[in-house]
Protein backbone atom coordinates (compact mmCIF):
# COMPACT_ATOMS: atom_id res chain seq x y z
CA UNK A 1 0.00 0.00 0.00
CA UNK A 2 1.16 3.23 -1.29
CA UNK A 3 2.01 6.30 1.34
CA UNK A 4 -0.27 8.19 -0.53
CA UNK A 5 -3.21 5.80 -0.24
CA UNK A 6 -2.42 4.91 3.54
CA UNK A 7 -2.71 8.96 4.14
CA UNK A 8 -6.36 8.71 2.75
CA UNK A 9 -7.34 5.95 3.99
CA UNK A 10 -6.43 7.14 7.96
CA UNK A 11 -8.06 10.78 6.68
CA UNK A 12 -11.23 8.66 6.69
CA UNK A 13 -10.77 6.79 9.52
CA UNK A 14 -10.32 10.24 11.56
CA UNK A 15 -12.98 11.69 9.69
CA UNK A 16 -15.78 9.18 10.94
CA UNK A 17 -14.56 8.89 13.92
CA UNK A 18 -15.08 12.54 14.66
CA UNK A 19 -18.87 12.08 13.48
CA UNK A 20 -19.35 9.30 16.09
CA UNK A 21 -17.42 11.24 18.98
CA UNK A 22 -19.39 14.19 18.51
CA UNK A 23 -22.94 13.69 18.24
CA UNK A 24 -24.38 17.13 20.55
CA UNK A 25 -24.82 17.75 23.80
CA UNK A 26 -26.14 14.79 26.08
CA UNK A 27 -28.08 15.48 28.97
CA UNK A 28 -29.46 12.45 30.90
CA UNK A 29 -31.72 13.40 33.78
CA UNK A 30 -32.40 10.14 36.06
CA UNK A 31 -35.93 10.11 38.09
CA UNK A 32 -35.69 11.73 41.34
CA UNK A 33 -38.13 11.43 43.48
CA UNK A 34 -37.56 13.93 46.71
CA UNK A 35 -40.48 13.01 49.27
CA UNK A 36 -39.92 15.76 51.61
CA UNK A 37 -39.89 18.56 49.30
CA UNK A 38 -42.49 16.59 47.17
CA UNK A 39 -40.59 17.07 44.21
CA UNK A 40 -40.27 14.46 41.10
CA UNK A 41 -38.15 14.92 38.30
CA UNK A 42 -36.06 13.32 35.31
CA UNK A 43 -36.03 12.33 31.61
CA UNK A 44 -38.30 9.56 30.28
CA UNK A 45 -35.03 8.02 27.62
CA UNK A 46 -32.87 7.90 30.92
CA UNK A 47 -35.92 6.18 33.46
CA UNK A 48 -36.51 3.92 30.26
CA UNK A 49 -32.82 2.64 30.13
CA UNK A 50 -31.71 3.35 34.09
CA UNK A 51 -29.57 0.02 34.87
CA UNK A 52 -32.30 -0.57 37.34
CA UNK A 53 -36.17 -1.51 37.26
CA UNK A 54 -37.53 1.29 39.71
CA UNK A 55 -37.22 4.02 37.63
CA UNK A 56 -39.79 5.65 35.27
CA UNK A 57 -41.73 8.74 34.74
CA UNK A 58 -44.70 10.22 33.35
CA UNK A 59 -47.88 11.64 33.01
CA UNK A 60 -51.23 11.15 31.66
CA UNK A 61 -54.97 11.75 31.21
CA UNK A 62 -57.94 9.88 31.26
CA UNK A 63 -61.52 10.39 30.02
CA UNK A 64 -65.20 9.37 30.51
CA UNK A 65 -68.18 10.07 28.88
CA UNK A 66 -70.28 12.28 31.17
CA UNK A 67 -73.64 11.20 28.93
CA UNK A 68 -74.28 14.23 28.13
CA UNK A 69 -72.07 15.12 25.23
CA UNK A 70 -68.88 16.21 26.99
CA UNK A 71 -66.17 14.48 29.41
CA UNK A 72 -65.07 13.79 32.60
CA UNK A 73 -61.22 14.07 32.73
CA UNK A 74 -58.66 14.06 35.43
CA UNK A 75 -54.75 13.47 34.71
CA UNK A 76 -52.17 12.16 36.63
CA UNK A 77 -48.43 11.95 36.77
CA UNK A 78 -46.05 9.50 38.23
CA UNK A 79 -42.79 8.47 39.00
CA UNK A 80 -40.57 6.78 40.67
CA UNK A 81 -36.21 7.10 41.53
CA UNK A 82 -34.03 4.23 41.58
CA UNK A 83 -34.08 3.96 45.39
CA UNK A 84 -37.65 3.29 45.06
CA UNK A 85 -39.11 6.20 46.59
CA UNK A 86 -42.75 6.91 44.98
CA UNK A 87 -44.62 9.99 44.05
CA UNK A 88 -48.36 9.85 42.12
CA UNK A 89 -50.46 13.02 41.86
CA UNK A 90 -54.00 14.03 39.89
CA UNK A 91 -55.63 16.68 38.48
CA UNK A 92 -58.90 18.43 37.27
CA UNK A 93 -57.27 21.76 36.30
CA UNK A 94 -57.68 22.46 32.47
CA UNK A 95 -54.67 24.31 32.33
CA UNK A 96 -52.05 21.67 33.86
CA UNK A 97 -54.26 18.39 32.09
CA UNK A 98 -53.36 20.66 28.70
CA UNK A 99 -49.78 20.46 29.71
CA UNK A 100 -49.99 17.01 30.06
CA UNK A 101 -51.86 16.35 26.45
CA UNK A 102 -48.76 19.11 24.94
CA UNK A 103 -46.27 16.55 26.22
CA UNK A 104 -43.69 15.03 23.65
CA UNK A 105 -41.70 11.66 23.57
CA UNK A 106 -38.26 11.70 25.66
CA UNK A 107 -39.07 15.43 27.27
CA UNK A 108 -37.69 15.82 30.90
CA UNK A 109 -40.88 15.66 33.23
CA UNK A 110 -41.02 17.05 36.37
CA UNK A 111 -44.20 17.16 38.98
CA UNK A 112 -44.78 18.87 42.28
CA UNK A 113 -47.66 17.80 44.54
CA UNK A 114 -49.93 18.91 47.49
CA UNK A 115 -48.97 16.20 50.29
CA UNK A 116 -52.12 17.04 51.67
CA UNK A 117 -54.80 16.00 49.19
CA UNK A 118 -52.58 14.30 46.47
CA UNK A 119 -53.16 16.82 43.88
CA UNK A 120 -50.37 18.03 41.55
CA UNK A 121 -49.36 21.55 42.49
CA UNK A 122 -47.41 21.74 39.04
CA UNK A 123 -46.53 19.87 36.09
CA UNK A 124 -43.45 20.65 33.77
CA UNK A 125 -42.21 19.29 29.95
CA UNK A 126 -39.08 20.24 28.75
CA UNK A 127 -38.15 18.94 25.00
CA UNK A 128 -34.89 19.49 24.15
CA UNK A 129 -31.96 17.45 21.76
CA UNK A 130 -29.98 16.62 24.68
CA UNK A 131 -32.52 14.10 25.79
CA UNK A 132 -33.38 12.57 22.40
CA UNK A 133 -32.15 9.51 21.96
CA UNK A 134 -28.85 8.29 20.04
CA UNK A 135 -29.71 7.16 16.25
CA UNK A 136 -33.27 7.99 16.29
CA UNK A 137 -31.97 9.15 12.75
CA UNK A 138 -30.13 12.42 11.61
CA UNK A 139 -30.41 15.41 9.70
CA UNK A 140 -26.01 15.12 8.95
CA UNK B 1 -112.85 84.35 -3.44
CA UNK B 2 -116.39 82.02 -4.21
CA UNK B 3 -113.70 79.87 -6.36
CA UNK B 4 -111.39 78.90 -3.94
CA UNK B 5 -113.74 78.17 -1.32
CA UNK B 6 -115.69 75.90 -3.68
CA UNK B 7 -111.90 74.28 -4.50
CA UNK B 8 -111.29 74.09 -1.10
CA UNK B 9 -114.32 72.08 -0.50
CA UNK B 10 -113.58 70.15 -3.27
CA UNK B 11 -110.59 69.73 -2.13
CA UNK B 12 -111.88 68.23 1.08
CA UNK B 13 -114.62 65.85 -0.56
CA UNK B 14 -111.77 64.16 -2.74
CA UNK B 15 -109.36 63.82 0.32
CA UNK B 16 -112.21 62.17 2.34
CA UNK B 17 -112.73 59.76 -0.28
CA UNK B 18 -109.50 58.82 -0.90
CA UNK B 19 -109.39 58.18 2.85
CA UNK B 20 -112.30 55.95 2.87
CA UNK B 21 -110.48 54.08 -0.04
CA UNK B 22 -107.20 53.44 2.15
CA UNK B 23 -109.33 52.14 4.87
CA UNK B 24 -111.68 49.86 2.55
CA UNK B 25 -107.81 48.15 1.32
CA UNK B 26 -106.19 48.19 4.56
CA UNK B 27 -109.50 46.14 5.70
CA UNK B 28 -109.03 43.72 2.76
CA UNK B 29 -105.44 42.85 3.48
CA UNK B 30 -106.55 42.59 7.48
CA UNK B 31 -109.25 40.13 5.88
CA UNK B 32 -106.57 38.57 4.22
CA UNK B 33 -103.97 38.03 6.56
CA UNK B 34 -106.73 36.91 9.44
CA UNK B 35 -107.84 33.98 7.17
CA UNK B 36 -110.79 35.15 6.25
CA UNK B 37 -113.98 32.21 5.97
CA UNK B 38 -114.95 30.54 2.55
CA UNK B 39 -118.16 32.14 2.69
CA UNK B 40 -116.26 35.82 3.71
CA UNK B 41 -114.02 35.58 0.66
CA UNK B 42 -117.15 34.62 -1.71
CA UNK B 43 -119.36 37.73 -0.21
CA UNK B 44 -116.11 39.74 -0.48
CA UNK B 45 -115.59 38.51 -4.32
CA UNK B 46 -119.39 38.83 -5.21
CA UNK B 47 -119.00 42.64 -3.20
CA UNK B 48 -116.02 43.51 -5.20
CA UNK B 49 -116.51 42.74 -9.20
CA UNK B 50 -113.09 44.60 -9.85
CA UNK B 51 -111.56 42.47 -7.33
CA UNK B 52 -113.18 39.28 -9.61
CA UNK B 53 -112.01 40.60 -12.82
CA UNK B 54 -108.38 40.74 -11.66
CA UNK B 55 -108.31 37.54 -10.37
CA UNK B 56 -109.35 36.29 -13.77
CA UNK B 57 -107.59 38.31 -15.99
CA UNK B 58 -104.30 38.06 -14.14
CA UNK B 59 -104.44 34.37 -12.53
CA UNK B 60 -107.33 31.76 -13.95
CA UNK B 61 -105.71 29.17 -12.20
CA UNK B 62 -104.68 30.52 -8.92
CA UNK B 63 -108.07 31.07 -6.41
CA UNK B 64 -108.11 33.66 -3.72
CA UNK B 65 -108.64 30.65 -1.36
CA UNK B 66 -104.94 29.71 -2.87
CA UNK B 67 -103.14 32.71 -2.37
CA UNK B 68 -105.12 32.71 1.27
CA UNK B 69 -103.70 29.58 2.14
CA UNK B 70 -100.22 30.68 0.78
CA UNK B 71 -100.37 33.82 2.77
CA UNK B 72 -101.36 31.49 5.66
CA UNK B 73 -98.37 29.38 5.40
CA UNK B 74 -96.23 32.65 4.71
CA UNK B 75 -97.22 33.92 7.89
CA UNK B 76 -97.52 30.66 10.17
CA UNK B 77 -93.76 29.68 8.77
CA UNK B 78 -92.73 33.63 9.95
CA UNK B 79 -94.40 33.16 12.87
CA UNK B 80 -92.73 29.79 14.19
CA UNK B 81 -89.68 30.83 13.15
CA UNK B 82 -88.51 32.71 16.68
CA UNK B 83 -89.88 29.99 18.46
CA UNK B 84 -88.11 27.02 16.33
CA UNK B 85 -85.12 29.60 16.80
CA UNK B 86 -85.41 29.64 20.81
CA UNK B 87 -86.50 26.16 21.51
CA UNK B 88 -83.53 24.48 19.72
CA UNK B 89 -82.82 21.41 21.61
CA UNK B 90 -80.39 22.38 24.95
CA UNK B 91 -77.27 19.48 25.33
CA UNK B 92 -78.55 17.03 27.52
CA UNK B 93 -78.17 17.88 31.16
CA UNK B 94 -75.24 15.87 32.69
CA UNK B 95 -76.94 13.46 34.93
CA UNK B 96 -76.88 13.68 38.51
CA UNK B 97 -76.90 11.25 41.05
CA UNK B 98 -79.22 11.52 43.99
CA UNK B 99 -76.87 12.16 47.25
CA UNK B 100 -78.14 8.46 48.32
CA UNK B 101 -76.46 7.37 45.02
CA UNK B 102 -73.07 9.22 45.34
CA UNK B 103 -72.75 8.13 49.06
CA UNK B 104 -73.20 4.31 48.01
CA UNK B 105 -70.86 5.12 45.30
CA UNK B 106 -68.36 6.67 47.59
CA UNK B 107 -68.93 3.34 50.43
CA UNK B 108 -67.69 1.18 47.18
CA UNK B 109 -65.08 3.01 45.95
CA UNK B 110 -63.62 3.08 49.15
CA UNK B 111 -63.90 -0.68 49.81
CA UNK B 112 -62.18 -1.19 46.51
CA UNK B 113 -59.40 1.07 47.32
CA UNK B 114 -59.23 -0.77 51.07
CA UNK B 115 -58.78 -4.24 49.08
CA UNK B 116 -56.14 -3.01 46.94
CA UNK B 117 -53.96 -1.74 49.98
CA UNK B 118 -54.58 -4.96 52.35
CA UNK B 119 -53.74 -6.65 48.92
CA UNK B 120 -50.97 -4.24 48.31
CA UNK B 121 -51.64 -3.91 44.71
CA UNK B 122 -53.80 -3.08 42.03
CA UNK B 123 -53.48 -4.08 38.21
CA UNK B 124 -54.09 -2.42 35.41
CA UNK B 125 -57.41 -3.70 34.59
CA UNK B 126 -58.27 -2.76 38.46
CA UNK B 127 -57.52 0.35 37.91
CA UNK B 128 -58.76 0.67 35.07
CA UNK B 129 -62.50 -0.24 36.34
CA UNK B 130 -61.68 1.84 39.67
CA UNK B 131 -61.07 5.09 37.78
CA UNK B 132 -64.25 4.53 35.60
CA UNK B 133 -65.90 4.59 38.92
CA UNK B 134 -64.37 7.35 40.43
CA UNK B 135 -65.08 9.54 37.32
CA UNK B 136 -68.82 9.12 37.81
CA UNK B 137 -68.58 10.67 41.18
CA UNK B 138 -69.21 14.28 41.62
CA UNK B 139 -66.23 16.26 41.63
CA UNK B 140 -65.68 16.94 45.64
CA UNK B 141 -66.11 13.28 45.91
CA UNK B 142 -64.04 12.60 42.23
CA UNK B 143 -61.25 14.60 43.77
CA UNK B 144 -61.21 13.21 47.42
CA UNK B 145 -61.12 9.48 46.26
CA UNK B 146 -58.36 10.33 43.83
CA UNK B 147 -56.69 11.87 46.71
CA UNK B 148 -57.36 8.51 49.11
CA UNK B 149 -55.56 6.53 45.68
CA UNK B 150 -52.55 9.03 45.18
CA UNK B 151 -51.37 9.12 48.45
CA UNK B 152 -51.64 5.19 48.96
CA UNK B 153 -49.64 4.48 46.03
CA UNK B 154 -47.16 6.83 47.08
CA UNK B 155 -46.95 5.85 50.26
CA UNK B 156 -46.14 2.34 48.59
CA UNK B 157 -49.39 1.05 50.44
CA UNK B 158 -50.37 0.25 46.89
CA UNK B 159 -48.47 -1.18 44.22
CA UNK B 160 -49.66 -0.36 40.39
CA UNK B 161 -49.09 2.45 38.18
CA UNK B 162 -52.38 4.86 37.38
Amino acid sequence: MTIKRKTLLAGFAAAFASTAAVAGMVQPAPVDVDLTTFFAGGDMLSARYAPNKNEFIGCGVRKFDDGAGGAIAFGFCQAEDADGERAFCNTDNEDLLDAIEASADYGYVTFTWDEKTGQCTRIGFSNQSFYVPPKVGSNL
Amino acid sequence: MKLLVSLSAAQTVLLAALGLKVFSIDMQIDDLSAGATPHAAQAERQSDPAALSWETARAPSVSVEDMRLVIREELAALDATPRNQASTPAQPARPQPSPEQVKHAVSAIDRDISLFRSRGAINEAEMATLQSKIAKLPLAERRAALSTLTKAMSKGEIDGWM
